[in-house]
């Protein structure tokens, strides 16, 4: 009976599934329902499953899956644990229901190899636990290899404006050197510890490189870009998968060198970046006239909420960055999804052919519109309740926080009542073909959890304290 | 030799060769430029610093090696669209700017804490830095984001190199510098159209790709015959009309 641990079966099925895909090119449609269904249901067991479980059997085959088991490989060890296991299965979900949302509206034949190439390193990156460095420390030459891998998913779906994919490879590599410093000053402590200088630098030398990874303004415009021009699912899965592994990086440098939380430095820099941003983003969405660009402006909007939530204490404020996080991945697919049967339908994004394109994509437009709005908080879609939350927990610390956060969310919200008056109104481009049988479906699904949620958000309650428990 | 390499004049040459190309904003001066900063910057760790032997020159291999994948996308571009910058970019306005920073570095460097290094060899990694973030401000086309980043990362990987002289951390930031110049060199061919059919008939806008290359294959065959077939049947027609004029001759002489 051969063991064989559990990284090495995750890892070699994403690489045979990325070669796969790549050979099996000509067939986008089954490849992408193929694998991503694959994905989800990966993602789905290992949520479900205990890591202590006993090794699990293959049928007919001399071979046990051992979940516990790590490899060890040039000093890197990989091994599924209770703190990594909700970033692996994210990263698994995501995958898997980004490609079966991309079989209704085609990203580019090569998307799924090169979605699953980055997967598979994305995956690779969360399930190191030990390294010759900290994995804080590397974290940002690993994510700086993946997002420049993260390129070719975005560009192959024929985008001609390059300027969104390479403005993402941005903040990973600026962030390196602060990171190393850091991690060099850190190590010269146990050398001097009655040097508190050295103790206070490396503080703010890993603050600053943590900061830039989480690309607040002015860092941010890749959002908006990519919103734009690139094809609305790919890049939906570049900018969440990098955030994922981003928050992950932030809770161990939190939970690893608490130097870097006492570091107030740190908080106010968190703190103003995050207001910047989600001001920002409300702002600009509130001029935007381009329904991708609004979509990206929504999302950093939501994403400044989050940052500033990250400059509360550990302890209260990860209840609302967890249920943020996981709200805005839903509410992001959505919205892709939408955006993406109307890209298709329209031929692109520009405001002049999408007059009056719900008539003619009602459901697509209708998952467009709810599942952006779910990033703004409006009532009544899945970002609501989240949104409701954090605003009271702002507004316990200081009521200008929250006031801020209720505005800039205005902002957002114009945008999207200005937008629903192109989209609802007159059609102005009778060509405009109607929705397929399965982008019906897809927006109807999607339509549905989102509204689930929304009604219903004791439906989420589960998976977050899991991953609470997890992280705890 | 080590004096050379540490001695100021020496520094202030290599800033000057890694400025240059953002002054000229020319991909002819800037892929040579960022070797001779990777050049001289190998020559100051791997002697002054005593980075590891093999280090220094696998620095510069992956470096050659990244600017050979820039240069085929630059080649196979049709309109080499490389030179641009800002709307208010020219060489005065660079100069400026890079002026700027250069008193900026000269004023602040001594605040940066970069451990290990003497002060001139500190100017020098900092001005490599500030010259990659300009770059990135005026670039407006992956070339020169991506010449950018290399910059940033030549003296990141040298300097880091010496701190944590370990292949866990040299090896990644390598592998880093050629998959950056990959997805740049990628995104220059998308920028540059070379990838999309632009010579689709209007009269018919909904011809795929792979028709058009189809199309454009079975164009050049055809062009082939028709050349082929016209150089047969002229020779043919230059005989017969040659053999007549002679059929024509003949009699009349006769």
């Amino acid at each position: 009976m051969i063991q064989l641990p559990f990284p090495s079966f995750l890892l070699s099925f994403l690489l045979v599934a990325a070669l796969g895909s790549f050979l099996l090119r000509r067939w986008e449609r089954a490849v992408l329902f193929v694998f991503g269904s694959l994905s989800t249901a990966m993602g789905i067991a290992l949520w479900r499953l205990p890591l202590d479980s006993p090794p699990l059997v293959a049928p007919y085959l001399p071979l046990a899956l051992d979940l516990d088991a790590g490899i060890w490989e040039y000093g890197f060890r990989l091994q599924l644990r209770e703190t990594n296991e909700p970033v692996v299965v994210s990263v698994f979900v995501l995958l898997g229901v980004g490609m079966l949302l991309a079989t209704s509206a085609s990203q580019g034949r090569l998307f799924p190899p090169s979605v699953l190439l980055a997967g598979l390193g994305y995956a690779g990156l969360a399930l190191i636990v030990d390294a010759p460095m900290p994995l804080v420390f590397l974290a940002p030459v690993f994510l700086g290899m993946l997002i420049t891998v993260g390129v070719f998913s975005i560009q192959v779906g024929g985008v001609r404006d390059s300027l969104g994919a390479f403005r993402i490879i941005l903040p990973p590599i600026l962030a390196i050197p602060f990171v190393f410093l850091a991690a060099w000053n850190l190590d010269q402590l146990p050398l001097n510890p009655q040097d508190t200088r050295i103790a206070g630098d490396a503080a703010q030398l890993l603050g600053a490189g943590i900061l830039i990874l989480l690309a607040p303004v002015p860092l941010h415009s890749v959002q908006p870009q990519l919103g734009e021009s690139s094809p609305p699912i790919a890049s939906a899965l570049a900018i969440l998968f990098f955030q994922t592994l981003v928050l992950y990086v932030v809770y161990l440098a939190a939970t690893g060198y608490p130097q870097l939380r006492e570091s107030s430095a740190f908080n106010l820099w968190l703190s103003s970046a995050g207001l910047v941003t989600l001001v920002w983003g409300g702002v600009a969405a509130a001029g935007a006239s381009h329904p991708g660009r609004l979509w990206g402006y929504a999302m950093l909007h939501d994403w400044g909420l989050i940052l500033l939530l990250l400059a509360g204490p550990d302890d209260r404020s990860r209840p609302f960055i967890v249920t943020l996080f996981a709200v805005r991945v839903l509410s992001t697919l959505t919205a892709a999804t939408g955006l993406a049967q109307m890209r298709r339908a329209a031929g692109d994004l520009e405001l002049d052919s999408l007059h009056g394109v719900g008539t003619r994509l009602p459901w697509s437009t209708t998952a467009f519109l709810l599942g952006s709005l779910g990033l703004a908080g409006f009532p009544l879609t899945a970002g609501f309740s989240a949104h409701w939350s954090a605003l009271q927990a702002l507004a316990e610390v200081d009521w200008r926080f929250a006031a801020v956060v209720l505005v800039s969310s205005g902002g957002v919200i114009f945008g999207f009542v200005r937008m629903v008056g192109v989209f609802f109104g007159r059609l102005e481009n009778p060509r405009l073909p109607r929705e397929g049988p399965l982008g019906i479906v897809l927006s109807i699904l999607t339509i549905i959890l989102v509204s689930g949620i929304a009604i219903a958000p004791q439906l989420f309650e589960r998976p977050i304290a899991k991953t609470l428990l997890a992280l705890d | 030799m080590n004096e050379l390499w540490s001695s100021a004049p020496f520094h202030i040459f290599l800033g000057l060769a890694a400025a240059l190309p953002i002054v000229l904003w020319d991909w002819r001066f800037a892929l040579p430029g960022l070797l001779v900063a990777q050049l001289g910057t190998g020559a100051i760790f791997g002697s002054v610093y005593t980075l590891p032997a093999p280090w220094p020159a696998v620095h510069l291999g992956v470096l050659v090696f990244a600017c050979l994948i820039l240069l085929l996308s630059v080649l196979q571009t049709r309109t080499v669209q490389v030179d641009q910058t800002g709307e208010f970019s020219s060489i005065l306005f660079r100069t400026l700017v890079l002026g700027i920073a250069a008193l900026l570095v000269w004023r602040a460097s001594g605040s940066v804490p970069l451990p290990l290094l003497d002060d001139s060899t500190k100017h020098l990694m900092i001005w490599f830095a500030v010259l990659a973030l300009v770059t990135l401000g005026l670039a407006e086309t992956a070339l020169f984001g991506g010449i950018a980043l290399l910059l940033w990362l030549i003296p990141v990987q040298s300097f880091f190199s010496s701190l944590f002289p370990s292949p866990a951390v040299i090896v990644p930031l390598g592998i880093l510098e050629i998959l950056v110049a990959l997805s740049c060199s990628y995104l220059l061919l998308v920028d540059d159209n070379v990838m999309w059919p632009d010579e689709i008939p209007a009269t018919d806008p909904g011809l795929s790709l792979g028709a058009q290359r189809r199309l454009s294959i079975a164009a050049g065959v055809r062009v082939l015959w028709y050349g082929l077939t016209y150089w047969v049947y002229s020779r043919v027609n230059q005989r017969q009309h040659q053999a007549a004029r002679r059929g024509q001759v003949m009699p009349h002489h006769d």
